[in-house]
């Protein structure tokens, strides 16, 4: 067989195989893991902005659900993260809203009792 | 073309079929890679998406005057407001001919204070629907039941529309629909508890007035289009609907919410109907009535390309995906809904129909480097 030929066959393969991985496994993961990711906290005239991404590494997709408690009013949000992608959240906090300056927000695994994150910002 | 052929040292005449061939075999494998990036645009569509939201009464009077023997349901009135298999009854409607809907001889009740929820001006009101679950005693003389509403709180009203009871035990009729204007043009501020009335009116076509009516629940549901698009820039002056490039943002605004605090949502083209991508919460409108979001749609690597939906609601949190948050616009509070194509090269890091295209452009290079070889060899 001449040696141009296996070249070619082979090539076809590989690149074959690279297109077959970049189009059903785009994410090359290494651990499996839930994380909070690009947290940032935007300080305006009237408001905070707080964003921040959850990102599903784990097998499975996963149900979060956050608790954001503002001056003594809670808010909840309950999402699904399909795996291998992420979520985004802004929460827009207003100044007069927060007299203590103190933003608490946790973050549960959809079943689990006990937070996975747990971040208190203190915003003055 | 076979491959053990392609390498086969060819004389000139072979050589002269094989170009053609291959030329046409790369070429193939070129157009269907295009055909598989392109044809996702073709069956997606964009667009504002109407909001449906349905409020129960919380308030009556029966009209007193000239209106069958004065008295509209008076017995629980109050019991129209739930679905509970409890009845506001109407005994012995009417007074002498009460055949015509809007004649003196017809009971007549009013229903208001429904509490809608504050649709933004300039929403387009598509449509109104009533549903009234009534019984009656019997079917004798046909009785009917008739509804009219009022947009200046009882001082002017729409056509009645008029329906004959086909049953006695408690039946649904519906009155309107989602694309039915009762025939005018609604506005935002009509809708408010000072300003919508339901009239119900009970009659039949004979005499005595021995009807019996019973009403068990009179919701209305009120199908809508909120002024809240998306926008290709960020100054927001351009609508667009289409998402093709990596790196794209789509900025959304919305005009005439009142004022209050409100969420953004943006769901993917995902499992059931899209999964929720991105939530902006708490933002406050003020004065102008204002609301403005937007989301970068590269955030994410494997979302789904296809018809997105940015959803607004009053401070409550959606459902994780799209069609459950639509199936239950009331639980959620849903004030708008935005649909907008975001093709797959606008999301991904490294897009499979990129890779797509890259593998057959390296196939194709590969292919023509080899020919020109073959040729190279041919020649000497």
């Amino acid at each position: 067989m001449p040696r141009l030929r296996i070249f070619y066959v082979l090539s076809i393969g590989i690149l074959g195989v690279l297109a077959g991985l970049a189009i059903f496994r785009p994410l090359v993961g290494g651990h499996e893991f839930s994380a909070i990711a690009r947290e940032s906290v935007l300080e305006e005239k009237d408001q905070w902005i707080i964003q921040f991404d959850i990102i599903n590494q784990e097998e499975t997709d996963m149900s979060y659900r956050m608790v954001w408690t503002t001056g003594g009013e809670t808010y909840t949000e309950t999402v699904l993260v399909p795996k291998g992608t992420g979520y985004s959240h802004i929460r827009h906090v207003y100044k007069e809203t927060v007299p203590e300056y103190k933003v608490n927000m946790t973050l549960f695994r959809e079943g689990e009792s006990a937070p996975f994150e747990q971040v208190t910002y203190h915003l003055k | 073309m076979s491959i053990g052929k392609m390498f086969t040292y060819p004389t000139n005449r072979e050589t002269r079929q094989a170009r053609p061939r291959g030329v046409i075999t790369a070429a193939s494998l070129l157009l269907a890679v295009l055909t598989f990036v392109f044809s996702a645009s073709l069956a997606l569509a964009g667009g504002n998406v109407t909001v449906t939201r349905t409020s129960n009464p919380s308030a009556n009077a029966a009209i007193t005057a000239s209106a069958g023997d004065n008295d509209g349901f008076q017995t629980t009135p109050t019991n129209a407001y739930a679905n509970d298999a409890t009845f506001a009854v109407d005994p012995n409607s009417g007074s002498g001919d009460n055949s015509v809907a809007t004649g003196t001889g017809a009971d007549k009740h009013d229903f208001y204070n429904y509490g809608f929820p504050s649709i933004p001006t300039g929403s387009t009101i598509n449509g109104i629907s009533v549903r009234a679950d009534i019984a009656v005693d019997s079917l004798t003389n046909a009785p009917y039941t008739a509804i009219r509403l009022s947009w200046d709180g009882g001082t002017t009203w729409t056509t009645e529309k008029q329906t004959t009871l086909t049953a006695t035990t408690e039946t649904t009729y519906t009155y309107g629909g989602s694309a039915d204007t009762w025939g005018r043009a609604w506005a935002a501020p009509e809708f408010t508890n000072a300003n919508f009335r339901v009239q119900v009116i009970n009659g039949d076509t004979g005499s005595p007035n021995n009807r019996d009516f019973s009403l068990d629940w009179l919701p209305v549901t009120i199908t809508f289009t909120a002024p809240w698009d998306s926008y290709s820039d960020s100054g927001r002056t351009t609508i667009s609907d289409d998402f093709t490039t990596y790196g794209n943002t789509v900025y959304m605004k919305g005009t005439g919410y009142p004022a209050g605090t409100y969420n953004v949502v943006y769901f993917d083209a995902g499992a059931n109907g899209g999964q929720k991508t991105q939530t902006e919460s708490g933002i406050s409108v003020v004065g102008d009535g204002i609301l403005n979001s937007q989301y970068l749609l590269n955030t994410f690597p494997s979302r789904i390309g296809g018809t997105w939906h940015a959803l607004v609601s009053d401070n409550t949190s959606f459902a994780s995906d799209y069609n459950a948050s639509i199936a239950a616009p009331d639980i959620y509070g849903m004030l708008g809904n935005d649909a907008f194509t975001v093709q797959t090269a606008a999301i991904p890091e490294f897009p499979g129909p990129a890779a797509g295209i890259m593998v057959a452009g390296l196939c194709f290079g590969l292919y023509y480097w080899m020919r020109k070889r073959r040729l190279a060899y041919a020649k000497a």
